[in-house]
C-alpha cells in the first residue's frame, strides 16, 4: 500500500488532497459523527446532555440504511442457504464484501467527497453496519465447535478475520489510488478540488 | 413477505440501537479503543446465542428467531466496523491495541455466545 503512494505526483504540490504520508492517522471510527471527529467528545460544561447530540435526521438515515442492509443480508441468506454444520459461506462472503465496501466508502466520505450529513449515517453506519454481522459469526463458530467440526470452526474464525482485514486493506488501497488520481487530474486542470454533482 | 418486512424493521432498530449506544459510550468515555463497538458485538453475540439456544431446545418459534436473530442481532452487531477499526489502529501505530481489540473481541464474543447458547438451552 505504501509503494503506490510515492510517485512523481507527490512533487506537484497540489491542494491538500494528495494522499498524506503513511503516518497520517486514518479517520476516526466510522461510527463517530462530526461532533466527535471535531474533538468535542468531552462532555460540555454548558449542561448540554447526550440527547441533544442525536439528530432526528441522522437517526432516520441510520434506520433506513439498517432496514435495507438487514433485509439484503436476510435475502442473501435465503437465496444462498448454507447447510447446518458446514462452513457458513454466505455470512463469510457478506462480511468480507461489506468490509471492503466500508473501507472504500470511508475513503470517499472522509477524504474525497465534501462533508455531507447523511451519507455516512445512511451508507456506512446504517447499511454496511447492518449488512455485516458479528453475532452470527460467533454463534456459527460455537455451533461448529459443539458439533465437533473443529477445522471448519477454526477456518470460520481466522478465515473471516484475515479475509476481512485483507478486504479492508484492499478497499483503503483502492480508495487511495482514486484519491491520488483525482489529485493528479485536479492539478492538471488547475482546479483546487472537484466536487461531485450532488453537492449543494 | 411479512417476515421480510419484520426482519427489515428489526434491523433498522438494531442499527439505531448500535448507533446510539456507540455514541453514548464515546460520549461518556472517549477512547481510541473502540469500546462502544466492542460492547455491542459482545452483547449482541450473547443475545443471539440465547435466541438460538431457546429455539433449539425450547421451541422458540422460527419466525421470532429470524426476526430477533437475523434482523435485530445481525444488524446490531457489525463486522465491517470491527475490521476497519483493527486496520485503523494498526495504521495509527497502535498495533498492541489493535491486537488486544481483535483478540478480546473474538474471545469474549465466542465465550458470551457460548454462554447464551448454554443458558438458552437449559
Amino acid at each position: 500500500m505504501r509503494a503506490d503512494e510515492s510517485g512523481p505526483e507527490r512533487d506537484s504540490q497540489g491542494p491538500a488532497y494528495i494522499p498524506g504520508a503513511e503516518s497520517e492517522p486514518l479517520p476516526i471510527a466510522p461510527d463517530a459523527d462530526e461532533g466527535v471527529r471535531a474533538g468535542s467528545a468531552v462532555p460540555t460544561a454548558a449542561g448540554e446532555g447526550f440527547g441533544s447530540r442525536l439528530r432526528k435526521g441522522v437517526l432516520a438515515a441510520v434506520a433506513l440504511g439498517g432496514l435495507l442492509g438487514g433485509t439484503a443480508r436476510y435475502a442473501l441468506g435465503l437465496a444462498f442457504p448454507t447447510p447446518e454444520a458446514t462452513f457458513p459461506l454466505t455470512t463469510f462472503a457478506i462480511n468480507v464484501s461489506g468490509s471492503f465496501l466500508l473501507a472504500l466508502l470511508l475513503v470517499y466520505v472522509l477524504e474525497i467527497w465534501p462533508p455531507t450529513r447523511y451519507v455516512q449515517p445512511f451508507a456506512a453506519i446504517g447499511f454496511l453496519g447492518s449488512f455485516t454481522t458479528f453475532s452470527t459469526w460467533m454463534v456459527d463458530t460455537d455451533r461448529l465447535l459443539v458439533d465437533g467440526h473443529y477445522a471448519a470452526a477454526a477456518f470460520n474464525v481466522f478465515g473471516s478475520l484475515f479475509a476481512g482485514l485483507a478486504a479492508t486493506g484492499l478497499g483503503l488501497a483502492i480508495g487511495r489510488i482514486a484519491l491520488a488520481r483525482r489529485a493528479r487530474l485536479a492539478a492538471l486542470r488547475g482546479h483546487a478540488r472537484r466536487y461531485g454533482w450532488w453537492v449543494r | 413477505m411479512i417476515t421480510v418486512l419484520a426482519v427489515g424493521v428489526a434491523a433498522a432498530l438494531g442499527a439505531v440501537a448500535r448507533y446510539v449506544l456507540n455514541q453514548y459510550v464515546q460520549y461518556r468515555s472517549p477512547s481510541t479503543f473502540p469500546r462502544g463497538i466492542w460492547l455491542i458485538n459482545i452483547t449482541g453475540s450473547f443475545v443471539l446465542g440465547l435466541l438460538v439456544g431457546l429455539g433449539a431446545r425450547h421451541g422458540l418459534p422460527e419466525q421470532v428467531l429470524t426476526v430477533g436473530g437475523v434482523g435485530f442481532c445481525g444488524a446490531y452487531t457489525t463486522f465491517s466496523t470491527f475490521s476497519y477499526d483493527l486496520v485503523r489502529l494498526c495504521k495509527e501505530r497502535r498495533v498492541g491495541k489493535s491486537v488486544l481489540y481483535g483478540a478480546s473481541s473474538l474471545t469474549a464474543g465466542l465465550l458470551t455466545a457460548a454462554a447464551g447458547l448454554v443458558i438458552g438451552s437449559l
